[in-house]
């Protein structure tokens, strides 16, 4: 076997080797690890009280489709001050990430946002979800809740040991950065590729995902940041996002807000852009989300007005 | 339970712990139960037929090896091939009979709307042992295998888990021995030989097979349509669901070889190294060899092989060829798929044949240039969906517009990227003359080639996981 466990510690070798070279250059492996390893410094900025501080909530739809600097501008809070926009949006994120990072960043931490703003789609707020337990382990779930939530999901093998393997190495966790990042600049087409298939993965999944009713996992988490949010003291402003096709939020997901108290902007309904504003057939550009903005800023001053006169 | 899942590493763990500790007779019975489990954790439901059939060819086996006479034991093979055939026929061709009936009298205007339709669920892996049971009561009546009397091995022969489900089908000449007697202790070459099956299986079917799959998938089922294709990218996507099916389904049985290599048994090589066949015939001695030498020992063979003359070896060749076509599953695609390699092999040996055999590496070349062309022509109708969408996809490649899209752009890098260097891995290996020539060379050398397999493993996991495709068979 002498040989063969030479083998075996060269392979381990290599693994530490990768380890290391990982950890060293993770923050220029993605603009999402960037934000991710932000997130620490997002949630000090966060802490002063009495700055109007808001909290965007989302995913790349919200990246994409809020303009920060007319936010700020346009947005009268109800303490008066203009908005503080700080955001957490990492991409393909969902509901159960946002919870997770709500925990980790504002409740754990002290932060205290006047106002969260959560930005979705419609798919992030339903059932069946695609859940990255690589990246909730290594950036979002609190380090001591980490059995606690693998326990409250109810999680196969399959899906607990990815997250337990990426919560301890750096290398496991960020494995699925490294092809888009070789990919998108050495392969010609690769980014319109991947964008038609994702597109054509994602007809099939609204296809699965179409009924009305919220999923068990959605309802859990949705309700578990509406108490978080509660908790600190925020309010809770829950935004759904544009995009070319016009879309209204799962009946039970609505209910379930205004049973809370929660306002909901339904811009995935109302507010429709012509296909030239959405360049990559998914996310709005630039003047899209100016267009968006102000005209969410208009529905958050109404809304925030008119609560407050009450 | 896929075998590169997280569930069955830690099975096979397990499996080995206990395994390790015990002796013969009571290793084949926890292997026995090992192997009920893994096949409970796709469907219990069906663990019954497994045990039905099981029982039903070792009571056919005993009966069939203990009567003299040629009446008896002709009708308890009868029997059994009724038996085998019949499970085979409700499960996985009733409902396609029933609705191509439907379909036939409907044409006659004799039944009308609403279809016949008949949804039953077919048991994982059904088409593997029923062929693994079927070939033990013809080999104990052509007495070529003695009838086993512990009912344990037998069973244990039938539902051993690294091949239950996806193969290789093996012979009971060659693997009921290996249950029946002690077996070889887990030393440094059996393991290194199973560590070698068991990372090229995974790399294979991970990183060749899962990441051509999306690119496939494309093609054969994308939301656009089949209009908006060009017929560069057909062709690239039929590339990539030749290396889609050969990686998944070489993969599957590579670790079904290491695997069990570590339990201390030697499984048939199912997949040797296939795309470097020069002509059809020998692209059938490479692709799914258990079951191309279970066709040819159990149906071309006793149908009269080549021995009937030139006509009937073709009609027996094509008969092989289309009833291995709907093996793989109740649909008229497979069928035709079938069909075109029966026509290729009556062709290679009627016309090539007579040209005698090449020689000259320019002439290897071309015969592996035209085989691989005409094995892709073949996945075309195998992974169609449908006639009409075979026949829209040929229409594109004929129709011209190669046009250098973004897909195909992609398809071909990912294609250079993924499958060169295997390919060229492969090429190495034919050249070689060894299978394994790899575990001939330095551990410096074996050590670089599984840190590219871990690194690929790694680094470069398929954007969506996909199941194996020939479980479904």
């Amino acid at each position: 076997m002498r040989s063969e466990i030479k083998v075996f510690l060269f392979l381990i070798v290599c693994l530490l080797a990768g380890e290391w070279g990982t950890r060293w250059v993770e923050p220029e492996l993605s603009k999402d690890v960037e934000h991710l390893e932000g997130l620490e410094a997002m949630a000090q900025r966060l802490e002063p009280r009495g700055k109007s501080n808001v909290l965007v909530l989302g995913n790349s739809l919200a990246r994409c489709g809020l303009d920060q600097g007319l936010l700020s501008e346009g947005w009268r809070l109800p303490s008066g001050g203009a908005a503080q926009v700080e955001v957490l949006t990492p991409d393909a994120s969902g509901i159960v990430d946002w919870g997770q990072g709500f925990r980790r960043y504002v409740v754990e931490t002290g932060s205290r946002p006047e106002v969260v703003v959560v930005g979705t789609g419609r798919v992030h707020l339903n059932d069946p979800m695609e859940v990255q337990s690589e990246r909730l382990a290594a950036w979002l779930v609190p380090k001591d809740e980490r059995w606690a939530f693998v326990k409250d999901q109810k999680w196969g093998m399959e899906e607990a040991i990815p997250f337990w393997l990426a919560s301890w190495s750096r290398l496991f966790a960020n494995r699925e950065r490294i092809e888009p990042l070789v990919f998108y600049r050495l392969v010609p087409g690769y980014e319109e590729t991947s964008r038609l298939i994702n597109h054509e993965r994602g007809v099939a999944m609204a296809g699965r995902s179409g009924g009305k009713e919220l999923g068990a996992v959605t309802t859990r988490h949705l309700q578990r940041l509406i108490d978080d949010v509660a908790k600190v003291g925020a309010r809770l402003v829950v935004v759904t996002m544009p995009v070319p096709e016009v879309y209204e939020m799962p009946r039970e997901a609505v209910e379930m807000l205004k049973a809370n108290g929660v306002l909901l902007i339904e811009g995935g309904s109302k507010m429709t852009m012509e296909a030239g504003r959405f360049p990559d057939g998914y996310h709005l550009d630039g003047e899209g989300a100016r267009r968006f903005t102000t005209w969410l800023t208009g529905s958050l001053n109404a809304s925030f007005g008119d609560t407050d006169r009450r | 339970m896929w075998f590169n899942s997280f569930s069955f590493i830690a099975f096979f763990a397990v499996v080995c712990v206990v395994h390790g500790v015990l002796g013969h007779r009571l290793r084949n019975l926890w292997l026995l139960g090992c192997s009920y489990f893994f096949y409970g954790c796709w469907d219990w439901r069906f663990l019954g037929l497994i045990v039905f059939t099981t029982t039903f060819e070792f009571v056919s086996g005993r009966a069939i090896a203990a009567s003299e006479s040629v009446k008896v034991r002709r009708r308890w093979l009868t029997a059994s091939v009724v038996v085998e055939m019949s499970i085979l026929g409700v499960f996985k061709y009733l409902g396609f009979f029933v609705t191509e009936l439907h379909q036939l009298l409907r044409l006659f205007g004799w039944v009308e709307e609403p279809s016949w339709t008949l949804n039953i669920l077919l048991p994982a892996g059904l088409s593997f042992f029923t062929f693994q049971a079927l070939s033990y009561t013809v080999d104990v009546y052509r007495g070529q295998t003695k009838a086993t009397g512990s009912f344990t091995d037998f069973a244990l022969f039938i539902a051993f888990f690294p091949q239950l489900v996806a193969g290789p089908i093996e012979r009971s000449n060659h693997l009921l021995p290996q249950v029946e007697n002690p077996r070889p202790p887990l030393d440094e070459r059996r393991f290194r030989i199973g560590l070698y099956h068991v990372l090229t299986g995974i790399f294979k079917k991970v990183v060749i097979a899962d990441n051509m799959a999306w690119l496939s998938n494309h093609v054969f089922q994308g939301s656009g349509g089949l209009g908006e294709l060009n017929g560069l990218e057909v062709l690239l996507g039929v590339y990539a669901f030749a290396f889609q099916i050969y990686g998944d389904f070489s993969g599957y049985s590579s670790i079904a070889v290491g695997v069990a290599m570590w339990l201390g048994f030697d499984l048939m090589e199912n997949f040797r190294r296939p795309y470097f066949a020069t002509s059809p015939t020998e692209f059938w001695s490479r692709w799914h060899i258990s079951l191309s030498t279970w066709l040819r020992d159990y149906l071309y063979i006793p149908l009269g092989g080549n021995r009937m003359g030139r006509w009937k070896t073709g009609r027996n060749l094509m008969v092989t060829m289309l009833l291995g076509g709907l093996w793989h599953g109740a649909s008229w695609t497979y069928v035709a798929w079938g069909g075109l390699h029966g026509l290729w092999l009556v062709v290679h040996r009627f016309v090539m044949r007579e040209r005698g055999s090449r020689q000259g590496w320019w002439k290897a070349a071309l015969g592996m240039v035209g085989t691989f062309h005409l094995v892709c022509l073949g996945w075309l109708f195998f992974r169609a969906e449908s006639f009409g969408q075979a026949g829209q996809l040929l229409g594109l490649l004929g129709a011209g517009g190669w046009v250098w899209t973004p897909y195909a752009m992609t398809c071909a890098s990912l294609l250079m990227f993924f499958v060169l260097p295997w390919v060229a891995y492969e090429a190495w290996v034919e050249l070689a003359g060894s299978d394994l020539a790899l575990l001939e060379k330095p551990w410096l050398v074996r050590a670089c080639f599984y840190g590219w397999l871990l690194l690929m493993l790694l680094c470069f996991p398929p954007p969506v996981p996909s199941e194996f495709i020939y479980f479904q068979f």
